[in-house]
């Protein structure tokens, strides 16, 4: 036995190989699994249930497979460690499908449209149309640029970027123009200005102020007058770019909002179109502060309707996607009643819902990254 | 179930390692025939039948073909009959729907396609010729016929090589599975753990990241669904069509080289010495060469069952054309079943004969242009084996590659993968190789090196989304 264990010894490699192979699934059987990674932002994967139909259709052992993948032990490290290793081992500029900016500053990758998004983005132009021809009141729609437009000159020397400016140009044309809030020039004339955040897909609330501005300018009313230094701020917030790309040398956004007290109710809505109140509250879910999803403070994330009192006067309904929900909150200084639609939660017809809960005009607000991949939009043709 | 998962990594291997290991050598064949099934189950439940069946058949025929040792026309009946059981799996899973299509297209009919052979049994390229290679080898007394069913089944499934090679010959290791004694040394497991490593470094730190380049050129597929768009080839630019084809040319040899080294690792871990499959292919100075560097066992059985018994070179020059000819067909269609596979294996059969006829002796002079010349055909060969993957089309790639055109420019894919591609380049060459050589006489160096890759390897693997090895659809 002395004997053998010698000879063994001769062969570190072997034993130490053998030690962390056996090691490593010891550990990773013992170790406690999660539902959610907060890293990731997204649900992990859970044992699967033995099933012998699955079985059969090969469908089981993927299931199992990406269970030990989800839940190997000390997964935030290992995936930590190969963004690491491609930004700085391999020098790549492209983490996870996110742009490293020369700025530090995160863009989601976006050479061209599939195919499915090439239909999706001719479908839901011809749907703002029918909806803007269809409505009787007054309709606005705002698609916000991304990030990667307006800081082009920030992206790696010759990104193959999709051209959004085109893209855009053929939406408003669609839409026409009168009904269009485009915010190009000012973005590109403000873009010293924190506009987006560098580690999140969405406008920051000083970008959201800028468009809320010209939004006020564009309808002649006076917009809510204020500085940066009056908002609110919290630090320490890691946006969904972070959570693709894990740059390691990712310096945390500032997320802010404005302190108003006004209230929001959010409904639960029949097929028939009866409201009942789902719950009613502030603006903003302060409890979200503490978690990583920083952004899903604002508007309580994304409910299929709600409607918020405001200070003015008059009513607007918008229809919206995450983008709106740190737009939202100024609104409150120039209209009485607004009514928040997220087509994501709410199926039916939006104009029907206009027309019964008496909206005078519309909002529609996506960024184009929202609108060119969604299929949720259809409830802008039902009459 | 794929070599490069957590899954395999840590529950299929130590566990399979261990039992082995750990039982009597009476039961070790047995430890690795059943680990195998479960190995081969895994990924595709339905056809353990036809493993079963496969192996069943090719078991009697051996026998058989030993009992009737005398009786000349009922050993060939009966080696026909194996034979006839492994190539008609073999053809009706890979290549009857390529003719049912080709015959609508020719005939303007419309046969249905056969649902049952929509998908292609993992490794059933690989391993029906190593069961054919089993029968040809009883028939011609080359090896004594394997009387333990467990024992022989254990040499078509094994799983190191069972999915993507090396094509191992039944008498490349018919002894060593008979060795019920020391079958394996700890020297050759640590070896083979060496190779292993190598072998996943190869195939997820550089043929997966070097990958990328070329999808985000043509765009990634779940069968024929775009799931994230590329720049598209229609879009690139000349220079940038070049550089997609190169990150291919390394892709396609650093995961399927890594693949095999793999095997070749964990054989050594069982205590089998596998043929080597890949020997540094991008260095070859003609295209003779490159195919005596490239996918070495499945050359070597094409040479040995089909180009020898035709008669070889020894029949005067146009017999060993046309024998050529043959044999670079059928390389070509085992390659996958579609014409751009046939045009491949023709494209070869043009160059080889060209090189034999009067090139290879002007050839020797040369020192540098036939490194060029040889990656430069490499590489158009590789533009025809690629040609009919979705998102390419082989009219657009050789326009774009051999008509100067504008567009996307290779400046951002310069600069987004220039280590991954110097990497890739210098591990084509016997650098690395020589490096090591000189740094494993020291036992920590050597460690430090071996987890340094395999930790490294487990955080690409971990971080991955699914990348599977190129080769498994051949």
């Amino acid at each position: 036995m002395k004997q053998k264990f010698r000879t063994l010894m001769q062969y570190p490699l072997l034993v130490l190989f053998f030690a962390f192979i056996v090691g490593f699934m010891v550990l990773d059987a013992l170790w406690p699994k999660r539902a959610y990674s907060d890293l990731e932002r997204r649900q992990l994967a859970q044992r699967p249930n033995f099933n012998v139909g699955q079985l059969l259709r090969n469908e089981w052992t993927a299931l199992y497979e990406s269970y030990t993948k989800d839940q190997v032990v000390f997964r935030d490290f290992w995936m930590k460690a190969q963004s690491a290793s491609e930004s700085l081992l391999f020098q790549k500029v492209e983490l996870g499908g996110a742009l490293v900016g020369k700025n530090d500053a995160l863009y989601t990758k976006m050479f061209a449209l599939t195919p499915t998004e090439e239909k999706l983005l001719a479908k839901n132009t011809m749907l703002v149309q029918q909806f803007i021809q269809g409505f009787e009141g007054d309709v606005t729609l705002l698609l916000a640029p991304s990030a990667s437009l307006i800081y082009q000159d920030q992206l790696p020397a010759g990104t193959p970027m999709l051209d959004e400016d085109a893209a855009l140009n053929t939406i408003f044309e669609a839409a026409g123009t009168s009904h269009v809030l485009d915010l190009r020039t000012l973005y590109q004339e403000n873009k010293e200005q924190p506009l987006f955040y560098d580690t999140d897909h969405h406008w920051t609330s000083w970008g959201a102020y800028l468009a809320y501005r010209a939004f006020c300018e564009q309808k002649g009313l006076t917009p809510m007058e204020v500085e940066q230094t009056d908002f609110v701020q919290v630090p320490g917030f890691l946006g969904t770019t972070y959570s693709k790309a894990l740059y390691w040398n990712t310096k945390p956004d500032t997320l802010s909002y404005l302190e108003l007290d006004n209230t929001m109710q959010v409904w639960n809505i029949d097929t028939q179109l009866n409201l009942t109140e789902n719950f009613s509250s502030g603006l903003y879910d302060m409890s979200q502060l503490s978690g990583t999803d920083k952004y899903a403070m604002f508007l309580y994330g994304n409910n299929g309707y709600s409607t918020i009192q405001g200070n003015g006067e008059g009513s607007i309904l918008v229809v919206k996607d995450s983008y709106a929900n740190c737009f939202i909150p100024f609104l409150c200084e120039n209209y009485e009643r607004i009514g928040v639609i997220d087509p994501r939660g709410y199926k039916l017809s939006i104009q029907e819902l206009a027309k019964q809960e008496g909206y005078d005009q519309v909002l529609l607000l996506f960024n184009f990254q929202t609108f060119k991949s969604s299929n949720d939009l259809n409830g802008l043709a039902l009459s | 179930m794929l070599f490069s998962t957590i899954l395999f990594l840590f529950r299929f291997l130590p566990i399979a390692l261990g039992l082995y290991y750990l039982v009597p050598y009476k039961l070790k064949n047995f430890v690795l025939f059943v680990s195998s099934l479960i190995f081969y189950s895994w990924g595709e439940v339905r056809f353990f039948p036809v493993m079963m069946v496969l192996i069943l058949i090719n078991y009697c025929c051996g026998l058989a073909i030993q009992k009737f040792d005398s009786d000349p026309k009922k050993r060939k009946l009966f080696l026909i009959l194996s034979i006839v059981g492994s190539l008609s799996m073999l053809v009706f899973f890979k290549y009857t729907n390529f003719l049912i299509t080709s015959l609508n297209s020719l005939l303007g009919t419309s046969f249905g396609l056969i649902e049952a052979a929509m998908v292609l049994p993992l490794g059933i390229s690989f391993y029906t010729f190593q069961t054919m290679s089993y029968t040809i080898d009883v028939y011609r007394r080359d090896v004594p016929a394997e009387k333990n069913f467990i024992t022989f089944g254990a040499y078509v499934v094994m799983f190191p090589q069972l999915i993507a090679g090396p094509i191992v010959k039944y008498r490349d290791v018919a002894e060593q599975l008979n060795v019920f004694h020391k079958r394996y040394t700890l020297a050759q497991i640590e070896e083979g753990i060496t190779l292993f490593v190598f072998g996943l470094a190869k195939k997820v730190l550089i043929a997966d990241t070097v990958s990328h380049l070329w999808y985000d050129i043509i765009g990634t597929y779940s069968g024929n669904t775009v799931t994230s768009a590329g720049v598209g080839l229609a879009n690139v630019s000349t220079p940038l069509a070049w550089l997609g084809i190169i990150a291919y040319s390394l892709q396609l040899y650093f995961d399927f080289s890594g693949y095999s080294l793999m095997g070749i690792g964990m054989g050594k871990m069982l205590g089998f010495d596998f043929p080597m499959n890949f020997n540094m292919p991008y260095i070859s100075r003609s295209i003779t060469e490159f195919w005596r560097r490239w996918h070495m066992t499945l050359s070597s059985w094409f040479k040995e069952y089909v180009y020898i018994p035709l008669g070889g070179n020894r029949s005067g020059l146009k017999r060993q054309i046309f024998n050529m000819f043959v044999v670079w067909t059928l390389t070509g269609i085992w390659h996958g079943a579609d014409w751009n596979f046939v045009l491949w294996g023709f494209y070869y059969f043009v160059l080889l004969t060209i090189e034999k006829v009067f090139l290879l002796n002007w050839m020797k002079k040369g020192r540098i242009w036939p490194h060029i010349y040889t990656l430069l055909l490499v590489a158009v060969g590789w533009a025809l084996f690629v040609g009919n993957e979705p998102g390419v089309g082989l009219n657009l790639l050789f326009q774009k590659l051999f008509i100067p055109s504008d567009g996307v420019s290779c400046l951002y894919f310069l600069r987004n993968y220039w280590v991954i591609l110097l990497v890739a380049i210098i591990c084509c060459t016997p650098v690395p190789l020589r490096i090591y050589e000189r740094l494993k006489k020291h036992t920590v160096l050597k460690i430090l090196v071996v987890f340094a890759l395999l930790l490294l390897s487990i955080a690409y693997i971990v971080a991955s989304t699914n990348s599977p090895f190129l080769y498994f659809r051949f």
